[in-house]
C-alpha cells in the first residue's frame, strides 16, 4: 500500500472519529518518528516520551488533524515542533542528568554482548553524530537508520530532494572532521 | 578517494543499529492516546457558552464600553448641537443612573442620559442597547 492512500486512511478514520488511527499511524510511521526525534533530541529515552506527546496531541486534535492536506509533512511538522518546546523546557530545567546523555540514549536500549561491543566500537560515530547541525543529523539518520530515500526523507520534512540531497553530504563531510580515526586507514 | 570516505563512513552508520521502538512502547503509548481519544469528546461536549468564563467578562467589558462610549458622544453632541438652545451653553453630560444591567443574558440594558442645561431644564435621554 502507497503511503498516500495509507495517510487517506488514516484522515478518513480520523474523521470518523475512529481511534484506530492511532494504530495505523504508529505502524507506519512510529519508527520514522522516532529516528527523527532522536535525531533532534539526542537523547532516545527523551524522543520516546516526546513521542508520547505526539500521539497525545494526535489523539486530542484528531478532528482538526482530519481535516488537513498533507498528513505527512503535518506530522513531522508537529513532531518537531513538539521537539523543540521539550527542548526549551529542558533548557529551563538545566538538570545534571541530561548532561549523563551516553551511547544508549541515542540508540535505544540493548543488553546483548553484541551490542555492547558494537556500541563502544562506533562510540566515536555516535559522539560526532550528536555533534553535527540537527537538520543534517535527521537526515543521515533517516536515511541510513531507517533506510529511507531522499525522496521520503524530503517528504517528510516538507523540502526539496536536492536539499534532503546536499544536507546529508555536508553531514558526511562534517562527519569526516569529527572522526579522526576516519580520516586515517581504519 | 572523498567517496570512498563517504561510504566507509555509511558502512560505518549502518553497522550501529538503531533500535526500533519495543513492543511495550507502542502498547504504553497507544493505551495513553486512546484514553486521550474518549477525553477529547468529552471535553468537546463540556464547552458550551453558558459554562464558559469568558462569555459574561466579555459581555461586561462589551457594555461598559457602550455605556463609555454613549457618555462621550452625548457630551459631545451636546456641545456641538445645533438646536433650539444654540444660544445656551450646554453643561457636560452627567449620568443619572444606569440600571436594569443584565449581562449574563444580554437582555435589554437601559442607560439613561440626562443632559442639565443652564436654564434649569432637564432633558433625559434614553439609549437601548441589545
Amino acid at each position: 500500500m502507497s503511503k498516500i492512500s495509507i495517510d487517506q486512511d488514516i484522515l478518513t478514520l480520523m474523521k470518523d472519529n475512529n481511534p484506530s488511527a492511532l494504530e495505523l499511524i504508529w505502524d507506519h510511521y512510529a519508527n520514522d518518528l522516532l529516528t527523527y526525534l532522536t535525531s533532534i533530541l539526542k537523547s532516545r529515552h527523551n524522543a520516546e516520551d516526546v513521542l508520547q506527546e505526539v500521539f497525545i496531541t494526535i489523539a486530542r486534535k484528531s478532528q482538526l488533524i482530519s481535516k488537513t492536506q498533507r498528513f505527512k509533512s503535518y506530522l513531522f511538522k508537529m513532531t518537531s515542533n513538539h521537539a523543540m518546546d521539550y527542548i526549551r523546557k529542558e533548557k529551563r530545567k538545566k538538570s545534571d542528568a541530561n548532561k549523563k546523555q551516553q551511547y544508549t540514549d541515542l540508540i535505544g536500549h540493548s543488553s546483548s554482548e553484541e551490542d555492547e561491543i558494537i556500541k563502544e566500537e562506533n562510540e566515536e560515530l555516535i559522539n560526532a553524530l550528536k555533534k553535527i547541525s540537527q537538520e543534517q543529523r535527521s537526515i543521515i539518520m533517516l536515511k541510513i537508520f531507517n533506510d529511507k530515500t531522499f525522496h521520503e526523507i524530503a517528504d517528510f520534512l516538507n523540502i526539496s530532494d536536492n536539499t534532503a540531497a546536499s544536507r546529508y553530504r555536508y553531514g558526511l563531510i562534517k562527519l569526516k572532521k569529527f572522526l579522526k580515526g576516519f580520516n586515517h586507514d581504519k | 578517494m572523498t567517496n570512498d570516505l563517504n561510504q566507509k563512513i555509511e558502512d560505518a552508520l549502518k553497522k550501529v543499529a538503531f533500535n526500533p521502538p519495543s513492543q511495550n512502547l507502542k502498547e504504553s503509548i497507544l493505551l495513553a492516546a486512546n484514553n486521550e481519544w474518549n477525553k477529547s469528546e468529552d471535553d468537546i461536549i463540556q464547552i458550551q457558552p453558558e459554562q464558559s468564563a469568558t462569555i459574561p467578562l466579555f459581555k461586561f467589558i462589551l457594555s461598559m464600553a457602550a455605556s463609555l462610549f454613549l457618555i462621550f458622544y452625548s457630551n459631545y453632541a451636546a456641545q456641538k448641537s445645533v438646536s433650539p438652545w444654540k444660544n445656551i451653553k450646554p453643561k457636560p453630560a452627567t449620568i443619572i443612573s444606569i440600571e436594569n444591567v443584565d449581562i449574563s443574558n444580554q437582555i435589554l440594558t437601559t442607560f439613561y442620559v440626562a443632559t442639565l442645561l443652564k436654564n434649569k431644564e432637564k432633558v433625559k435621554t434614553q439609549y437601548f442597547i441589545n
